[in-house]
């Protein structure tokens, strides 16, 4: 299905001043005002289904601004409703008050509608200082703000999905800090690039073990000599001086940032990796972790 | 589990086209032309798929099984061969035998027995570059002749890697020095080499015809080959020794150490070769037909494993026995009985006595050179299967015993020629590809493989002469004269 954003948004769905205190306040808000405009869905559904998914993570996805969505039923076409409030609400009590509320609601059975319009949203409002904004700004201008986008956005790609900033290493690091960073921020795999960004190999959870335990030993059926992890000695003993070069894998997965989305899906069924790498030539631009890809997908 | 199937890579459709316009090209030629020059329409149709087969494993080695499918079709249609003969020349207990042989390889890795042989190199005292790979080379040919050329290979490949990755060297050097010793070595039993066991069933010959004859000449190849490759490589043998000395001087182990219980493993392998050593004394004593036993002991041996471990006994049979190279080898069997059914060896074995005489001196290096530039360029099993009738035929004139070793040494040597000489280089070049990225070009190895073939070659021929006076003549040897009439089947 195309998706242009003027067709999921029309004027009268921009609360100016929304006039809300708290989180699911806005939220009723916006969905009441939508129903008003759009025969045929079930708002009180909607309205569940939007204070569920904040309760559970909040959208708060750039300084002062969030994007609660959630996925229906009996939706035909994506709709998106706008709120403002100059004060504030708080919808995530670790990050400041939001000021602008772009409220999404997408067909369930289109899953990549939501990401389309995150993409769309997302790249007006790149350059945009929310608060400043929507201190300033008048209905009429929020409304050209989001009207003006004039990209279309066909299908979605590897660049649009990906996480941009993923955790690196470099081939000087050690195994000593390869491990405190697979293990503290819960990750499987890290690309590890050189001091050009260029991308060159992927250290992950089992290469950790696969140095440990060699291939002969695994040979073996009967691991009773092994119980104590006895040949995991040594790999500790100089975790200190085994460089990343050393002994991260190089038979990656990567992909072309224009390649499209639905290619991925069908990378890592194929491919059995759980982080497809993001390259723009040799340089890294990003990764799309299998966790991420599928809740963005099918959940976020 | 022998991913031998990696070469040649993807062919795109026109090169496949093309290539298989080629191998109908050449084959119906030759069927044609031999027409023409007199053949019959059954020797005619033998000779060209037989052929097709051998060009087949040249130009696609990844579907050869496909190529060979199709012949049996083609034979059995031009009435070159019928089923029953099919069946009696598929070669149905070398088949077993090797089965035998790789579900007891499969029990074998379970058990660790590998892994203590990989931990027993390398707790060498005071080891050093040379004496580690000298070391290795020797283990994978005497591991060779105990289980088979292929798991040897990927065994001491998986060793040499990972040595080669903690001290930072190019694995090639040292892989292609243990895979020419591993090629040699598989020379010394039947176990070695599919062509050992298949020379073996041919010519009624016993383990203990092996090591007596065989062994010792292959123990002298293999210490001309451990020489020279170990003096070709000596630079980077140099790069070993100081790098593996530079890491024990910082007290860094190779790999770590285990203490592998390998009792289990070491009492099947044991037993397996006794009981295989056996076989002759056995089947006098038990009154059987030569080489019963010898082919049945690996599966009984099997057999006995799948009771004790009966939650992988599935396993070890479907995924342990490389089917794949079975059936073809069945089929490759078949393909190579017609010719002899249809009486083209017959042809071919009076030709080669009228070319080259009767004379021992003359035909044992004849026979060798000719089965060792053979097998470098096609699957020796193909060349073996190939020239084993001719030889039978010539067994009515000559003393055949020494043609016999000629073809073994031919065929297992010869495959160090080039790097598709021999399934145990393209699994370790497999490997060696899949794990470094790394290519070793055909003329790097063909200075090097031709070199060692040549010499080990050479000795071999010496030594066959010097020993064929002391082999017993055809009618010392212990053959039924029913087992001999079976092996001669008349021409049509």
């Amino acid at each position: 299905m195309d998706i242009q954003l003027c067709d999921c948004l029309s004027r009268e769905n921009i609360l100016f001043e929304v006039g809300a205190t708290s989180r699911d306040d806005a939220l009723i808000r916006l969905v009441d005002q939508l129903a008003k405009t759009k025969d045929g869905f079930d708002e009180a559904a909607a309205g569940q289904a939007l204070k569920e998914r904040e309760a559970v993570l909040p959208t708060v996805i750039a300084p002062g601004v969030a994007l609660p969505h959630a996925r229906l039923d009996a939706l035909e076409k994506p709709l998106v409703a706008i709120g403002t409030t100059r004060q504030g609400i708080v919808f995530d009590e670790d990050k400041d008050p939001v000021n602008l509320i772009l409220l999404v609601l997408t067909p369930k059975i289109d899953p990549s509608a939501y990401l389309r319009i995150l993409s769309m949203l997302s790249s007006i409002l790149k350059d945009v200082d929310v608060p400043t904004f929507v201190s300033g700004a008048t209905i009429d201008d929020i409304y050209e703000l989001f009207k003006a986008e004039e990209k279309f956005v066909d299908y979605l790609t590897a660049g649009d999905v990906m996480n941009s900033e993923p955790i690196t290493l470099l081939e000087g690091d050690t195994l000593n800090k390869a491990i405190s960073t697979l293990c503290s921020r819960r990750v499987l795999d890290i690309p590890v690039v050189d001091e050009e960004g260029d991308l060159r190999g992927v250290i992950g959870m089992e290469d950790l073990l696969r140095q440990s335990l060699p291939q002969h030993l695994l040979w073996m059926e009967d691991l009773t000599p092994i119980l104590r992890f006895e040949p995991f000695a040594e790999m500790m003993k100089k975790d200190q001086e085994t460089k990343l070069a050393d002994f991260m894998s190089e038979d990656y997965v990567s992909v072309p940032p224009d390649t499209p989305a639905v290619q991925l899906a069908k990378v890592f069924l194929m491919s059995q990796a759980r982080q497809i790498q993001v390259l723009d030539g040799r340089k890294l631009v990003g990764v799309v972790d299998l966790g991420g890809f599928s809740t963005k997908l099918f959940w976020a | 589990m022998h991913g031998s199937d990696d070469h040649g890579g993807e062919l795109s459709l026109k090169q496949l086209i093309g290539r298989m316009a080629l191998l109908l090209g050449i084959s119906l030629s030759v069927g044609f032309g031999g027409a023409a020059m007199g053949l019959t329409r059954q020797q005619s149709a033998a000779t060209s798929v037989f052929l097709a087969i051998i060009l087949g494993t040249l130009f696609f080695w990844n579907f050869r099984l496909a190529i060979a499918f199709l012949g049996i079709g083609v034979l059995i249609f031009t009435k070159s061969l019928d089923i029953d003969h099919f069946v009696k020349e598929a070669s149905l207990p070398v088949i077993l035998f090797l089965v035998g042989m790789m579900i007891i390889v499969g029990a074998l890795r379970d058990l660790g027995f590998f892994t203590w042989i990989v931990q027993s190199i390398m707790s060498i005292p005071r080891i050093t570059g040379r004496k580690f790979i000298a070391v290795t080379a020797v283990a994978s040919a005497l591991l060779a002749c105990a289980v088979d050329e292929v798991t040897s290979i990927i065994f001491i490949s998986t060793l040499v890697f990972q040595v080669c990755n903690r001290l930072k060297l190019n694995p090639a050097p040292y892989i292609i020095i243990c895979v020419l010793c591993t090629n040699i070595g598989s020379a010394g039993t039947m176990m070695g080499n599919p062509v050992g066991i298949y020379i073996g069933t041919k010519a009624h010959l016993t383990f203990s015809d092996f090591i007596q004859w065989a062994f010792p000449v292959m123990v002298l190849a293999l210490g001309s080959c451990v020489a020279v490759t170990m003096w070709w490589y000596r630079k980077e043998l140099d790069e070993f020794d100081v790098r593996l000395k530079d890491r024990m001087d910082r007290d860094l182990s190779l790999v770590p150490k285990v203490k592998v219980p390998y009792g289990k493993g070491l009492t099947v392998l044991l037993l397996t070769l006794i009981f295989i050593a056996l076989h002759h004394t056995l089947e006098e004593a038990l009154q059987l037909d030569p080489n019963s036993i010898l082919l049945v002991a690996p599966l009984a041996c099997a057999g006995i494993i799948m009771i004790f471990k009966r939650d992988r006994a599935r396993h070890y049979v479907e995924a342990e026995v490389d089917w794949w190279t079975l059936l073809f080898f069945m089929l490759l069997f078949a393909i190579a009985g017609t010719l002899a059914y249809t009486g083209v060896t017959k042809l071919m074995a009076d030709r080669f006595t009228s070319t080259f005489g009767t004379d021992l001196n003359i035909l044992i290096p004849v026979i060798m050179a000719t089965t060792a530039i053979g097998s470098a360029f096609v699957d020796n099993v193909i060349f073996v299967a190939a020239f084993a009738p001719v030889i039978e035929s010539l067994g009515e004139s000559v003393k055949v015993m020494p043609l016999w070793w000629a073809l073994l040494f031919g065929a297992c040597f010869g495959g160090n020629i080039t790097l598709i000489g021999s399934t145990a280089n393209i699994v370790a070049l497999g490997m060696l590809e899949k794990n470094f990225k790394m290519h070793v070009s055909f003329f790097q190895w063909l200075k090097i493989g031709a070199l060692s073939a040549l010499i080990a070659c050479f000795i071999a021929w010496g030594m066959l002469t010097v020993l064929s006076p002391w082999m017993p003549e055809n009618t010392e040897r212990n053959i039924s004269a029913a087992v001999e009439a079976e092996a001669h089947p008349a021409g049509h």
